[in-house]
């Protein structure tokens, strides 16, 4: 099966080069100064996924003409969002980030948690933190029921998500550890509305496994310069897997793929540093 | 593999003649006569004398084949082809006519397979004034194949009465309503055309169908020959692939015969035991689909192993274990669906002081899967319980806010939970109240004394500090609750709040909200505001902001706020 690349996504350069995969491949990364970002999005008309995420540091360097931020403002830690598709319905399944401030000598942070629009956690950031839910995200349904031939086909889409944190907030100095993560999986069963048949359902699909892994320690800048340690990486796998109904129905037998996607894992350092950063 | 039935009964219909009515011959088969529209009696006429001794009644016996496929992913899955005969007697005085198979001979591939039994019994046809199938009526033994067949074969070969030389009518078939365009041809030939149906039947995959019928009527109007060919199809694209289905049916007049008394005592005998008129075929309840397919993901499971499964993939690499975590959760919430002690064994494992943190994980993940009344409960004494540990009141609070399940029990554990001396549990529970705000309204449940947003609302107003605040605006986004509108648009004036404010509109149904996070998105500084009013856009109605969305689109230049613009673009895009 060849997922295709949204139509709005497809204008957009960085995923040209995925107009033409047949299977979902890793959309590039992109680092300016000492923030890295990427986003992809891969569907079929039944099951897709998505994800974007931020992670690094912003300074008054990439806000030069916003008054409102001083010449200490700093933006730092990671942010992941992604969805999940099953039989047409797409769902965020994670909308996640852990952030520390400063601005004009105040420092803070926030961190929030959400699934399905649901916030499950939205606090600031002040003591070390190791949240991890096992959950079930949505369900979806789909089927047919034409000329007496009935099958019905639940999905399920579940799987883990959560954040830890460990920010520190010295004289001077910001450090905040965070891995905000989500992992979903869809499992389907299926059922024939007629007393001679039956159905199964075998394989499993991965449909987004994303952890976003940020260490990062600043000083506070002064004179548009700052002491920089810091290592930025990801481990991503998305859409992989294969879902096949297997149907006994009265005295027949037929088989039908829901889903086949080749998908990808890609596990990078996506941008370290120890050293000073000036503009 | 093919069965075929080649039944020996006889017909036992024909011959004997009725006192007088003469007029009423002229009616002959409804079902299948009453196109002639010039020709055919009034209703006034037909339900006329319904005294036995005026009562005339020609029964019309008509050579029939059908056959029927359905392909899906066009692969041919299910095959029908039946031959026989098939009478058509009116029931004078009423607005019935008994169908009768007789001679019939079946093959069936990959589908169901009607009783013969049943499917030889007769069955009553209904019809209104204009001659138009209503209905049909069945004895309740009747299995669903034989309903469905049944019905495929008098729906095919109906026909609405209608004057000039065309008219149209909106007719039933076994998977909707359809628009019937009649066209007169010629002085004895009708063509009926059939595209698309208005409506489906209730519980029915859309159908596109185009289908011609053409009929040869006889002087008086009643039927000759009829000629159907139907094509339907599923108007989207279903995970299994496209369906299709074809329908043919042909009847051919081979005798006509007035009917014994006691032939037509015997047919209206059976309007009083018969069911009522029907066109769909029983909706499969898909309450018992669901159930099976319950049942049999949980055969062979029990909650000590399911738990026992899950803790041995505790600390082992997630890649490995990541679809089997998933797989069990949802085995689990399916176990605890269709057996309710086992959610509330569940319910007493997660409160106990020697679960792991990991077992708390599962077992309230299981409870939240299940998404019971049960598990709701479970999950609520867990809240409560002295001897729980923290780690599973945490993970109960989690499992109530992505529940679809809140009433009075689970309000009172969350909001005492939003008073713990833990500061996480004191969120996570803040959090669950908002979204079982949500809950209660959608189910229609707040009411004195149930009403947590009230109680949000009046945190906030008493809130001393911004980080306070901060929480409850986000537990009051979960709610969707108009009341707190006028309180998250306040929050809006402050830099601090104003990113968790605006997202936090993303549920309140109004049209104002709509244009608040338009112009926010489209005039606020804070690219924190901005990304926030984009990410609550996605939860909007998507026929409205994806062409703001679309010209935000180009618009934009911070790339955090362009990602949150094109997920949303992607969310919401056909």
């Amino acid at each position: 099966m060849q997922p295709t690349i949204l139509k709005t996504l497809a204008l957009l350069a960085p995923f040209a080069a995925l107009l033409a995969a047949s299977s979902p491949a890793s959309a590039g990364t992109s680092c300016v100064d000492l923030r890295c970002a990427s986003s992809a999005s891969w569907s079929d008309s039944s099951f897709g996924a998505s994800y974007s995420f931020w992670t690094g540091v912003m300074t008054k360097k990439d806000f030069p003409t916003n008054t409102s931020y001083g010449a200490d403002y700093l933006r730092m830690g990671a942010d992941i969002y992604g969805t999940a598709k099953a039989f047409g319905v797409s769902q965020p399944i994670v909308d996640s980030y852990a952030m520390a401030y400063n601005n004009n000598a105040f420092a803070s942070g926030k961190v929030q948690v959400a699934t399905a629009g649901i916030v499950l956690y939205s606090d600031a950031i002040s003591t070390e933190l190791d949240f991890g839910w096992s959950r079930s995200f949505f369900k979806a349904d789909d089927g047919i029921s034409l000329l007496g031939v009935g099958i019905d086909l639940d999905a399920e889409v579940g799987g883990e998500l959560g954040v830890t944190i460990y920010p520190q907030f010295l004289d001077g100095v910001i450090s905040l550890i965070a891995e905000p993560y989500a992992a979903a999986y869809a499992d389907v069963d299926a059922h024939a509305g007629a007393s001679c048949a039956s159905v199964g359902v075998s394989g499993s699909l991965t449909a987004l496994d994303l952890h976003l892994p940020a260490s990062i320690g600043v000083s506070v800048p002064k004179n548009n310069s700052m002491s920089v340690m810091m290592n930025l990486s990801y481990d991503l796998h998305t859409l992989d897997g294969k879902l096949k109904v297997n149907l006994d129905y009265c005295l027949d037998s037929a088989s039908k793929t829901l889903v086949d996607f080749d998908g990808f894992t890609t596990s990078d350092t996506l941008f370290a540093k120890w050293g000073s950063f000036s503009w | 593999m093919k069965r075929r039935w080649s039944p020996l009964a006889a017909l036992p219909l024909l011959a004997a003649t009725l006192l007088g009515g003469g007029a009423l011959l002229q009616r002959a088969d409804p079902t299948v006569s009453a196109t002639a529209a010039t020709a055919a009696p009034s209703p006034a006429e037909a339900s006329s004398a319904p005294n036995a001794r005026a009562e005339a009644a020609e029964r019309r016996v008509y050579a029939v084949t059908l056959s029927q496929h359905v392909t899906i992913g066009g692969d041919t899955f299910v095959e029908t082809r039946l031959e026989g005969r098939i009478s058509f007697l009116p029931i004078p005085g009423t607005d019935l006519t008994e169908a009768r198979l007789v001679d019939v001979s079946l093959d069936v591939s990959g589908g169901e397979s009607p009783s013969m039994a049943d499917l030889r019994r007769p069955v009553l046809l209904v019809r209104d004034a204009q001659g138009r199938l209503e209905g049909v009526r069945f004895d309740a033994r009747t299995d669903r194949a034989s309903r469905l067949l049944l019905t495929s074969l008098v729906t095919a070969t109906q026909s609405t009465h209608g004057k000039g030389a065309a008219w149209s009518a909106d007719e039933k078939d076994g998977s909707g309503v359809y628009r019937a365009d009649y066209e007169r041809k010629g002085e004895r030939t009708i063509a009926r055309r059939k595209r698309g149906y208005v409506r489906m039947h209730e519980g029915l995959t859309p159908l596109s169908a185009e289908g011609d019928l053409h009929l040869v009527v006889d002087g008086a109007g009643g039927i000759e020959s009829a000629t159907a060919h139907e094509v339907s199809r599923t108007s989207r694209t279903t995970a299994l692939g496209d369906v299709a289905g074809e329908l043919e049916v042909a009847l051919r007049l081979v005798d006509r015969a007035q009917v014994s008394i006691v032939e037509l005592a015997a047919a209206r005998a059976l309007a009083g035991a018969y069911e009522a008129p029907q066109m769909a075929a029983p909706r499969q309840d898909r309450r018992a689909s669901k159930r099976d397919m319950d049942e049999r993901r949980a055969a062979g499971h029990d909650l000590a192993e399911l738990r026992a499964a899950f803790a041995a993939t505790d600390g082992q690499p997630r890649e490995k274990v990541g679809p089997r975590r998933a797989t069990l959760l949802h085995t689990a919430g399916a176990l605890f669906r269709i057996r309710p002690e086992e959610a509330l064994e569940a319910g007493k494992q997660l409160a106990a002081g020697d679960v792991t943190d990991a077992e708390a994980n599962f077992l309230a993940g299981g409870l939240g899967a299940a998404g019971t009344e049960e598990a709701a409960h479970a999950l609520a004494e867990t809240l409560t319980s002295p001897e729980a540990t923290i780690e599973a009141r945490r993970q109960s609070a989690v499992s109530l806010a992505m529940m679809p399940v809140a009433d009075a029990d689970t309000v009172a554990a969350l909001s005492k939970g939003a008073e713990s001396d833990d500061p996480a549990l004191r969120n996570l529970s803040t959090m669950a109240l908002g979204a079982e705000g949500r809950t209660l309204a959608a189910n229609g449940d707040v009411g004195e004394g149930l009403d947590p947003v009230a109680g949000l609302l009046a945190r906030y107003a008493s809130a001393t500090d911004d980080v306070e605040r901060d929480m409850l605006l986000a537990a009051l986004g979960n709610s969707g609750d108009a009341r707190a509108f006028e309180v998250l648009r306040g929050a809006l004036v402050s830099p601090t709040l104003a990113p968790t404010a605006a997202y936090a509109l993303r549920f309140i149904a109004a049209p104002d909200v709509d244009a608040l996070l338009h112009t926010l998105g489209t005039t606020s500084l804070d690219r924190e505001v901005r990304r926030a009013t984009y990410r609550a856009a996605l939860f909007r109605d998507a026929s409205l902001w994806l062409p703001w969305l679309e010209i935000a689109l180009a618009k934009e230049n911070d790339t955090q706020v362009l990602e949150a613009i094109r997920a949303a673009i992607a969310h919401m895009a056909p």
